[in-house]
């Protein structure tokens, strides 16, 4: 299929109030062409609002939205030329697939038409009747979804991947300047999640078509996305790649929000030496702030008899077998540790209970602002 | 199957097998002899003989030949649902006939059940606007388009029925869409009056709006004042499809707000991000997702309007052919029990296709929303209101002032001492309710007392047999539920005149002699007041599942301490519930009692009916009030105690 230049979307200041609650606080981003990007926050932190006003299907408080370089804030969603895929996908339960996939299709035609036209294409929409050109495209993008020979079912007739696939067809038909996703995944179960996810990746790569994604599942969001955007709050907390993001977070509340453990504040600090709050010291890379936490890795963390830098001791509190790694749960002065090895590497004589020693590679500590 | 569930099926499909589905194959069997068929006496062994006997002696068909040979039969028939209709239900039992013969022909199918249907529908209208221009003044399409004006050929043409499902349907869908779209002001107020139309028999309508828009009313009174006129008479077509469809829209309203509240709001996104207008949306997806909750309501007004004897008698000029009429005339007048039954079978003929049609319409849409979480936002409703709300108001007010007046106007007339040539009473007097209350204490046969004597005993026999129907119907599967399913929901659609007519040819025999008795009154009124009770004790049965009772099952309960300790207490809201829709019902009901019960000892409802007939409306009206608030107040209680849980109203 072809497809129309792909837009950018440059959102500016964006604020949505409803009543006196804030949902989305003053959030600036700009998506490139092309671009798969994601808005990864848990729910009540404003991204599907902002999911809503890209759409259309909520107007800004206040803030701008640029398709390109055209203001589409105030424009009415059926004019903005989107295609999106809902969280309960949305599929109108009274049609067939290949009517809810020509949905789009149809309504173009009834706006673009004379208004004698307009009566006509409505009451073939209303008694689908489909123009041939439009059931080739039909055709097309199901086979695209690998559900051809499926036209003539209804949804509920479908499983819960395949409805999935039709809200994909259906807003991929028209070939839209944008494509959103709000948690389409979230009714799947999770074998299921990871197969659509890199279906909705390809056929996204596929299409060129710029792409905003709303997911409050950061493994879902780092495995898609070219960029993500996380929010908390209303507010944008952090933005990058998914390597970035991970390799580096920012913040002490992205490095919790993308699952990192044994996350320690900072209690007091000397240039490149942090105190934590059971006085152990610890070297790290960079410069520390008193106002900081460090983030120690579970599997950067290493078992020692020896004298070394970065000396933790404690005492084990259990042992898990994880198949190819065992994790040990470690209480030290400053909270508990969480420690994961490779069970090869399984030292054979610790017993719960005993004092353990542990040491981490100054390199390997993160350091985020509080 | 434990064995006291089986003899409780026993027992209920013998008595649903006794009193309903034997009359109703009697109403057939009478049909064919011209007389009574007492089915009942044919079930012995000699019986069976003189049966077939009689049937080959005397079964003939000529009493459906009699139904195009006697303009008043057909075109009863006629004027009740439509050429246009029954055409169109023709054409779309072959379109589908033919979609199940040949389904590869896809888009001919679709050709003709959509446009086909339309362009046929608005060909009989057209043929029979113009139909003195193409078809001579003897022959057959001038006696069933007898109208002499275009208004009155087109009303002949799509039905009176049709007409007033339609009218009641769009008052009610607009009132529903005013409730749940806009901010309108007073909206509890308007919520509040639904039940108002619903709990007003509808021959009060009839007899409230002759007093006020009759020849003699005070709205005509007030308008030849200024010189005016306006269209309504005292009997006309128009007159009774306005009352029908002011008193039965609520019905619509009730189920498009039920439906509204399960409407997943991403659905109309969904189309708008895709690139639909509002308009368009509305049309293609809202709409038709809401449909078959509105056509459940229309249903309901439809087999209302279909079967509403009393209203159509007071309000329809005496020349104007009704089926239900016909049928009582028959019945009463002429004695003409073939005439009678056969229009009665016709009755029910119609009211099982609509139904089998609804069914089609509303399983084969399959309407359920789809799986997956909904996404059900809740709407941000706007604090400011717009000009919107207050047309919306505007509207709600002038469709529930419609009742209300009808309301107004009966309790003046009540309390009026006399009424001559002025527009309003000069004096007023509450005597009337005085006598009509000492009545009831004192006398042992006032209407008022056989009101309640009737209705209890219906009450609680119709508790029982639909708990019982309720409980196997969510208690077992397969077959015998779905027949009891379906069995229930007959009586509740079939019109009370045809009901009357088939209970009347089983029981009014030397064996079965139950004609004319309280006996028989109090069996119909159970038999066809049952479906009100099954489904609202059904839904608290399918509420609270079976998990429970299996608990109780497993702490060592047996099955009469589960039902007596854990089912009963747990349906007991859908029970109170289900009582008082059966008790309202009961006092509602003209047709049956007036068929049935013994000459000169009727109800309250049959008693209004009569003095209006007798022309003693200062009466009627005075005995119409109280009838009203005996039916608005229990029925208030239960449609707005949160605690039951369960919305009346089938």
């Amino acid at each position: 299929m072809e497809h129309q230049k792909p837009v950018s979307i440059k959102i500016e200041s964006l604020v949505k109030e409803f009543g006196s609650t804030r949902a989305v606080d003053q959030v600036s981003f700009q998506i490139d062409p092309g671009e798969f990007f994601s808005l990864l926050g848990s729910s009540g932190c404003g991204k599907t609002t902002t999911l809503r006003c890209i759409a259309g299907l909520e107007l800004p408080t206040s803030g701008s939205i640029f398709f390109s370089e055209t203001d589409v804030a105030q424009v009415k969603p059926h004019l903005r030329d989107c295609g999106m895929v809902f969280q309960n996908y949305a599929l109108f339960p009274h049609m067939t697939v290949a009517d809810n996939v020509a949905y789009g299709l149809m309504a173009r035609r009834y706006r673009q038409a004379s208004p004698l036209g307009k009566v006509s294409y409505l009451f073939k929409a209303v008694f689908s009747l489909l123009p041939a050109d439009d059931q080739k495209l039909v055709s097309e993008v199901l086979e695209m979804v690998e559900l051809t020979g499926y036209d003539d079912r209804k949804p509920q007739q479908l499983s819960g991947g395949q409805q999935q696939r039709v809200a994909l067809a259906r807003a991929l038909v028209t070939k839209p300047k944008v494509l959103l996703f709000d948690e389409p995944l979230g009714a799947l179960d999770a074998k299921l999640r990871i197969k659509m996810r890199e279906e909705i990746r390809r056929i996204q790569k596929r299409s060129g078509i710029t792409t905003v994604y709303v997911t409050h599942d950061q493994e879902e969001a780092l495995a898609v996305s070219d960029r993500i955007a996380v929010m908390n709050k209303g507010k944008l907390a952090g933005l990058g790649t998914p390597n970035e993001l991970y390799g580096k977070p920012s913040s002490r509340f992205l490095a919790d929000f993308l699952g990192m453990k044994n996350i320690f504040d900072v209690a007091d600090a000397d240039g490149n030496r942090a105190l934590l709050s059971d006085r152990t010291v610890l070297t790290t890379p960079v410069e520390v702030g008193t106002g900081s936490s460090v983030v120690l890795r579970p599997d950067s963390l290493q078992f020692t008899q020896l004298e070394a830098e970065n000396l933790i001791q404690g005492t084990l509190i259990h042992r898990l077998f994880m198949g190819t790694r065992v994790e040990y749960l470690v209480d030290t002065g400053f909270g508990q540790l969480r420690i994961q090895r490779p069970r090869i590497e399984e030292p054979p004589n610790f017993n719960e209970g005993e004092t353990v020693r542990l040491t981490i590679e100054p390199s390997e500590i993160l350091v985020v602002s509080s | 199957m434990s064995s006291y569930r089986v003899g409780l099926g026993l027992a209920l499909t013998l008595f649903l097998f006794v009193f309903l589905l034997c009359p109703l194959a009697g109403l057939l069997f009478a049909a064919i002899l011209g007389e009574q068929a007492p089915v009942l006496n044919w079930l012995t062994p000699g019986g069976f003989i003189d049966a077939l006997r009689l049937l080959s002696e005397k079964g003939t068909l000529d009493y459906y030949r009699e139904f195009f040979s006697t303009p008043r039969y057909y075109r009863g028939f006629f004027n009740a649902v439509g050429l246009g209709p029954v055409l169109v239900t023709v054409l779309f039992f072959f379109g589908w006939l033919g979609q199940s013969l040949f389904p590869r022909q896809k888009r001919l199918w679709a050709w003709l059940r959509g446009p086909g249907l339309i362009m046929l529908f608005a060909l009989v209208c057209l043929a029979s606007a113009t139909r003195p221009l193409w078809a001579d003044s003897e022959g057959m399409w001038a006696r069933v388009l007898d109208g002499s004006t275009v208004a009155g050929r087109l009303l002949q043409a799509c039905g009176y029925c049709p007409l007033v499902t339609l009218a009641g349907s769009l008052i009610g869908v607009g009132v529903a869409f005013c409730l749940h779209f806009t901010n309108l002001p007073f909206k509890k107020i308007f919520s509040l009056l639904v039940i108002v139309p619903l709990s007003m028999p509808p021959f009060l309508g009839a007899l409230a709006f002759k007093n006020l828009l009759g020849d003699f009313g005070m709205v005509t009174r007030l308008f030849h004042l200024v010189g005016l006129t306006h269209p309504f008479s005292g009997q006309s077509a128009l007159s009774a499809g306005l009352v029908e469809s002011f008193l039965f829209f609520p019905f619509v309203t009730m189920t498009t707000l039920s439906a509204l509240e399960r409407f997943d709001t991403s659905l109309p996104e969904a189309s708008r991000v895709l690139g639909g207008s509002n308009f368009y949306g509305y049309i293609t997806v809202t709409l038709p997702t809401l449909m078959p909750g509105i056509l459940a309501g229309s249903f309901l007004i439809f087999v209302r309007s279909f079967g509403d004897f009393a209203t159509l008698r007071l309000l329809l000029p005496t020349r104007y052919s009704m089926i239900v009429i016909e049928a009582y005339r028959d019945f009463t007048g002429s004695s003409y029990f073939g005439g009678a039954a056969m229009l009665s079978t016709l009755m029910v003929a119609v009211i099982l296709v609509l139904l089998a049609l609804q069914k089609y319409v509303v399983e084969g849409g399959s309407y359920q929303t789809v799986s997956g979480r909904s996404g059900a936002r809740s709407a941000h409703p706007e604090e400011t209101r717009t000009p919107r709300d207050g047309l919306a108001a505007l509207f709600c007010g002038a469709v529930f002032a419609v009742p209300l007046s009808f309301l107004a106007s009966t309790f003046l007339v009540s309390i009026a001492r006399n009424w001559g040539a002025q527009i309003m009473p000069t004096s007023f007097t509450l005597n009337r309710y005085g006598h009509i209350l000492k009545a009831c204490f004192t006398e042992y046969d006032s209407p008022l007392a056989n009101s309640f004597n009737l209705a209890a005993p219906s009450l609680l026999g119709c508790v029982i047999l639909s708990f019982g129907i309720a409980f196997l119907i969510s208690r077992t599967r397969g077959r015998f539920s779905q027949f009891l399913d379906f069995t229930t929901v007959l009586p509740f659609v079939i019109p009370g005149v045809a009901f009357a007519v088939a209970l009347i040819g089983v029981f009014n025999n030397e064996a079965f002699d139950l004609h004319f008795t309280a006996k028989l009154v109090i069996i119909a009124y159970v038999v066809t007041r049952a479906p009100y009770g099954v489904r609202t004790i059904l839904a608290s049965f399918q509420q609270i599942g079976t998990s429970m009772e299996e608990g109780s099952r497993t702490l060592g309960g047996g099955e009469l301490l589960t039902l007596t300790r854990v089912t009963i207490p747990l349906v007991a809201p859908g029970i109170i519930a289900g009582s008082v829709m059966i008790f309202i019902s009961c006092m509602q009901d003209v047709a049956i009692t007036l068929m049935v019960a013994p000459p000169d000892w009727y109800p309250t409802s049959v008693h209004v009916f009569q003095e209006i007939e007798r022309g003693r409306i200062y009466n009627a009206s005075a005995y119409g009030v109280i009838l009203f608030f005996l039916i608005l107040i229990p029925y208030s209680v239960v449609f707005f105690s949160k605690r039951f849980g369960v919305k009346p109203g089938l």
